[in-house]
């Protein structure tokens, strides 16, 4: 399963990286970042198909996660991929519109790792 | 004032003078018609005791003094009645000297000629008053010659008449003068004690206006720091998201570093040292990173809790050597995150575009901080505003800095409403605020403008309505 994570905090990746180290190593997950709502939509126009599920935040200077999710869940017609957003703690107002633009669940900010494995199935 | 002063006024036409010009008037023409009354009692008395023909001078100055006073009635020129009367009091006692024959025939009536020069000091300027006193002078040196060169009178008045008008004469000379200088004295220490209570009274207002202006020192200052408790305020938020990312990492990190050091204990417990110390090397070499990652992460957060306590402490004054552009980036970043965690937040694009040349420059770092985020703060605040009411709209803060001519220039540029042309010369001036009700103390341009003061730059605010709004800080670099 093909994951794109999508963050402007950089070492965002060695910690996935880490955490997920094990099914990593065992192929179960393949891990892409990008470090912009733009960058991510580029990477899905050049590999469309093949992320199965995209885990976004929604503070980013540039496009935001909502626009990205927008975007995503307007143009990727056919089956469009999971989308999975990060919220901050209480921010409601963020969580409705995510909702509403289509996003198909929730983590909150800090990840918990436990419970991403668990939404996942490992 | 009193009925006849009125009275007077009215018949010679000078009601409409000022009071005191009113009140000069009226005791001049008091003092024409007492004169006259007078000399008509001496003339009466002298016919009375048989020495009528001493009586001519007095019947020609009371003709003359009714006959000045009717001039002024019709001519109603005061200068004019007046110049008469005082030449007219000093000719008509020298008149009587010649005619009745000397000092002492004439009972001494040439001093009456003293209240020319005295009327002159009342009525007149001070010049014009020496003048007359100099013909005074002259009158009594030409009535002493008169008086040793010429023969004794062909009338003669009754010794004890004489005496009486003597006596008189010298009395009422003398009481004119002795009074008139002891109005002068009092009036003059009157003057002094008032001009001492006026010193007293604009001391205390000195001390009240210097009292209240140690308290607007004081309130303004309470100000400043309550507008900057206010922009603290705001921050919280921004500084705690700000702060809970870097925690977040070195929780994360430490978590993993402990697992992998127990995964570092079981490979120490396997039968083969040499997998085992190949994963043991490849274990510690994640704990290294891992590590290296919780520093970096420690580091900025407490870079953040730095800018944060610069915020909250009172500046200390001094430029110190600062590495400018990564003072901005945080500001900015801190700005945008506090935004972010306020009320109403919403997406805005971040463009930063730091000039790399831009190496360590003289700032206060508190203060230059202020300076950034009150700028951020007031463009979100504009943005925030114009997406509102405005469809389609992206808003976008581009920060610059860049290096020309020795001269450090900072940009912050929105594409919100802009500033309208009324109020650009307003917007830097304290308390002037365009946010409703308590959202702005007014103060914040304000501030911003006094701290780049301090740095001897410059702020320049362009702006085209609806279209954004830049504001350009210019400040020395270093050498």
């Amino acid at each position: 399963m093909k994951i794109l994570v999508v963050d402007d905090e950089r070492d965002i990746q060695v910690l996935f990286e880490q955490r997920f180290r094990k099914e990593i190593r065992a192929k179960v997950l393949e891990f892409a970042f990008a470090f912009s709502g733009e960058e991510a939509l580029t990477y899905l126009n050049m590999h469309e198909h093949e992320t199965v599920l995209i885990l976004s935040d929604i503070n980013m200077p540039g496009m935001s996660g909502l626009e990205l999710l927008r975007h995503i869940k307007q143009k990727f017609v056919k089956p469009p991929p999971v989308v999975m957003m990060i919220t901050a703690y209480g921010d409601a107002e963020n969580y409705n519109t995510a909702q509403e633009l289509g996003a198909d669940d929730f983590l909150t900010k800090p990840v918990d790792f436990v419970l991403l494995k668990q939404k996942l199935n490992l | 004032m009193s009925d006849y002063k009125k009275v007077l006024a009215n018949v010679f036409s000078y009601s409409t003078c000022e009071e005191e010009e009113q009140q000069q008037r009226s005791i001049l023409i008091l003092l024409v018609g007492l004169t006259a009354f007078a000399g008509l009692i001496h003339s009466i008395i002298y016919t009375m005791f048989g020495v009528s023909e001493a009586i001519v001078a007095i019947i020609i100055y009371i003709g003359f003094s009714l006959f000045n006073l009717t001039l002024y009635y019709f001519s109603k020129s005061y200068i004019l009645f007046r110049n008469i009367q005082l030449v007219a009091i000093l000719l008509f006692p020298t008149l009587t000297h010649v005619l009745n024959g000397g000092f002492e025939q004439s009972s001494v009536v040439v001093l009456a000629a003293m209240l020319s020069p005295l009327g002159a000091l009342m009525f007149h300027t001070p010049k014009a008053a020496r003048v007359f006193f100099y013909f005074f002078i002259l009158t009594i040196l030409l009535s002493t010659l008169l008086d040793i060169f010429t023969p004794s009178t062909q009338f003669s008045i009754p010794k004890e008449i004489r005496m009486v008008f003597y006596f008189f004469n010298i009395v009422a000379i003398t009481s004119i003068s002795f009074f008139l200088l002891l109005k002068f004295v009092m009036d003059n220490e009157k003057f002094k004690q008032l001009l001492k209570a006026k010193n007293v009274e604009l001391l205390e207002e000195k001390q009240r206006v210097e009292e209240t202006l140690t308290e607007l020192k004081r309130t303004q200052s309470q100000l400043i720091q309550h507008e900057k408790l206010a922009s603290l305020g705001q921050l919280t938020a921004g500084i705690a998201h700000e702060i809970k990312n870097p925690l977040n990492f070195v929780n994360n990190f430490s978590e993993l570093s402990i697992e992998m050091i127990d995964e570092v204990f079981e490979e120490l417990e396997k039968p083969d040292p040499k997998e085992a110390l190949e994963n043991i090397t490849l274990l510690l070499q994640d704990v290294k990173t891992n590590l290296q990652k919780v520093y970096k992460h420690g580091t900025r957060a407490d870079r953040i809790v730095k800018s944060m306590l610069m915020h909250s402490r009172g500046s200390t004054g001094q430029k110190v050597p600062t590495a400018l552009n990564s003072l901005i980036s945080e500001n900015v970043t801190l700005s945008f995150h506090s935004m972010r965690a306020n009320k109403n937040p919403y997406n805005v694009s971040l463009d930063i575009n730091l000039d790399e040349n831009i190496g360590l420059v003289l700032v206060i770092a508190e203060d230059f901080s202020r300076v950034i985020i009150n700028l951020c703060n007031n463009a979100f605040d504009a943005m925030r505003e114009k997406l509102s009411h405005t469809q389609g709209y992206s808003p976008k803060l581009s920060i610059t800095t860049s290096m020309a001519n020795n001269q450090v220039n900072i940009q912050v540029a929105d594409n919100g409403p802009g500033i309208p042309d009324d109020i650009k010369d307003k917007i830097l001036q304290p308390f002037f605020t365009t946010k409703k009700g308590t959202e702005g103390t007014g103060l914040g341009l304000s501030i911003t403008h006094d701290i780049i003061k301090v740095h001897d730059g410059e702020i320049e605010i362009e702006s085209i309505e609806g279209e954004g709004a830049t504001f350009t800080i210019s400040i020395p670099a270093i050498n």
